[in-house]
């Protein structure tokens, strides 16, 4: 009865276990990361993400209209632009350090970074 | 996947055999998942102690990473109670100390000290050797002039610095190891050992943290010196912060075993008719240095850092960059007035 199929599965269900291991530690490094929301190069706001922060939404004026950004648990989306073509919309949610929506029209931009800042201990004065 | 594996044991009507193969599977994935679970849940890594008080006229942090945070916080108040116990010794604001007394005695005859005491001024003797004055534990009478200190600020005329120019030398400090005595030649002389003994302090309690087994540790006085590694087993990092724009960074430096200090003309300053005065005076000229705006110094003790670190800003960045580099175990990172960078050799190549 113990046939191949059950070794698979086995082997299957193992890999995940270890797999949701891996995954877990790698959650942990990530550290404390910010939401960082550019027009056309230049910087118009930096969130940075807490654990039990509150949900924040940003109206931004861009090249040809105003973008919303919605910022909750930890993530971002854009929810309306004045933009032709929705892009930045559809792109979604972002939540991981480097990702980015952007609105070309719009010279949008919002990323999540991972400042090299947040790994500082200690300042020498 | 709990349905899977119940599903699993259910239709197997074959060999009890192959049944118990399958539990032992059950109980090697269950295993995998609370190891999991606890990893995540149960222990949540090193534990954190740390602890901030006033002390020697700044902050006093001690920071220290254990498995257990009520021992961890236990030793740190011993390490506090050693702290004390020196600054008691050494503080140049508290009268009985003995720096007082040798500054009053100054002319006139030797004192005896604490061994403690004497251990410092010898220190700092020695780093007054090694910069040939850059650094010299006798500036105190110029700084005074000068109204650092009392905080009355004043440019002092070229006569009155002339006046005081001769009180400052370390080689007119006669010192006797038997009778544990420090004499002042001449009269007027004054040693400071508030910087000296703040970093002397910080050394000591690091290596008294050590002596309790502690291993992941940091204490910043102004004056940093940090315990083996992080906890995630890699160096601390350092941020030095740009003189004129204090939240930006000049540099980020990574260090373990080690202490790091810096000088900046920042730090104490006044400005009179326009131009700034700060408080890193050159024992040659008797006047602040217009070079540098700031000097970081990496090296094994905090003594070392502190006063080498005033050392080369008042040497300006060729010739501390070159001191630096002399000395073994020591690294360095100045910045002039031009904000442009010089980095000992060592240091290139661990920084980003």
């Amino acid at each position: 009865m113990f046939t191949r199929l059950d070794y698979i599965i086995w082997i299957g269900i193992i890999v995940l276990a270890l797999g949701g291991v891996l995954y877990y530690q790698q959650i942990d490094v990530k550290g404390q990361s910010k939401i960082e929301i550019t027009v056309d190069g230049e910087v118009y706001d930096i969130i940075p993400l807490t654990r039990d922060m509150e949900d924040v939404s940003r109206e931004v004026q861009g090249f040809i209209g105003t973008t919303y950004i919605e910022i909750s648990g930890s993530r971002a989306r854009v929810t309306y632009s004045d933009c032709p073509d929705k892009i930045c919309v559809h792109s979604g949610w972002i939540n991981k350090p480097g990702q980015m929506i952007v609105c070309l029209p719009n010279r949008v931009i919002v990323q999540m970074t991972s400042d090299m800042e947040q790994d500082i201990d200690l300042y020498t004065n | 996947m709990l349905k899977i594996i119940f599903k699993y044991i259910y239709n197997t009507e074959g060999k009890t055999r192959k049944r118990a193969v399958e539990v032992l599977a059950v109980i090697f994935i269950v295993g995998i998942i609370s190891f999991t679970l606890y990893n995540h849940l149960g222990d949540d890594g090193p534990q954190v102690s740390s602890k901030r008080v006033f002390m020697m006229d700044t902050t006093f942090e001690i920071v220290l990473y254990s498995t257990d945070e009520g021992q961890g916080n236990r030793l740190i108040d011993e390490a506090f109670n050693e702290a004390r116990n020196l600054e008691k010794v050494l503080s140049r604001f508290i009268s009985s100390s003995d720096v007082d007394r040798i500054n009053r005695n100054a002319g006139i005859e030797p004192v005896e000290v604490d061994p403690v005491t004497f251990h410092v001024v010898e220190k700092a003797i020695h780093f007054s050797e090694i910069s040939e004055g850059s650094f010299d534990v006798t500036v105190a009478p110029l700084l005074e002039l000068w109204g650092f200190g009392t905080g009355e600020h004043s440019v002092p005329t070229e006569e009155e610095i002339k006046e005081v120019l001769p009180l400052v030398d370390y080689k007119k400090i006669e010192i006797e190891e038997d009778n544990l005595t420090v004499f002042l030649q001449e009269e007027g002389m004054a040693i400071d050992l508030g910087g000296i003994a703040k970093g002397y302090i910080v050394d000591h309690t690091i290596e008294y943290l050590e002596r309790q087994g502690a291993e992941s540790a940091f204490v910043d006085a102004g004056d940093i010196r940090v315990l083996g590694e992080r906890p995630d087993e890699t160096p601390w990092k350092i941020g030095v912060r740009h003189p004129r724009q204090r939240e930006d960074l000049i540099a980020v430096i990574p260090v373990s075993d080690e202490s790091i200090d810096t000088s900046g003309d920042y730090e104490r300053f006044f400005i009179e008719d326009g131009k700034r005065y700060h408080h890193i005076i050159d024992p040659h000229t008797g006047k602040p240095t217009r070079e540098m705006l700031s000097v970081t110094v990496v090296s094994p003790d905090c003594v070392a850092a502190d006063t080498l670190s005033t050392a080369a800003f008042v040497l300006g960045p060729e010739k501390g960059l070159e001191l630096l580099e002399e000395l073994p175990e020591v690294e360095g990172l100045l910045f002039d007035v031009n904000e442009e960078l010089y980095i000992t050799s060592g240091l290139k190549d661990i920084m980003k």
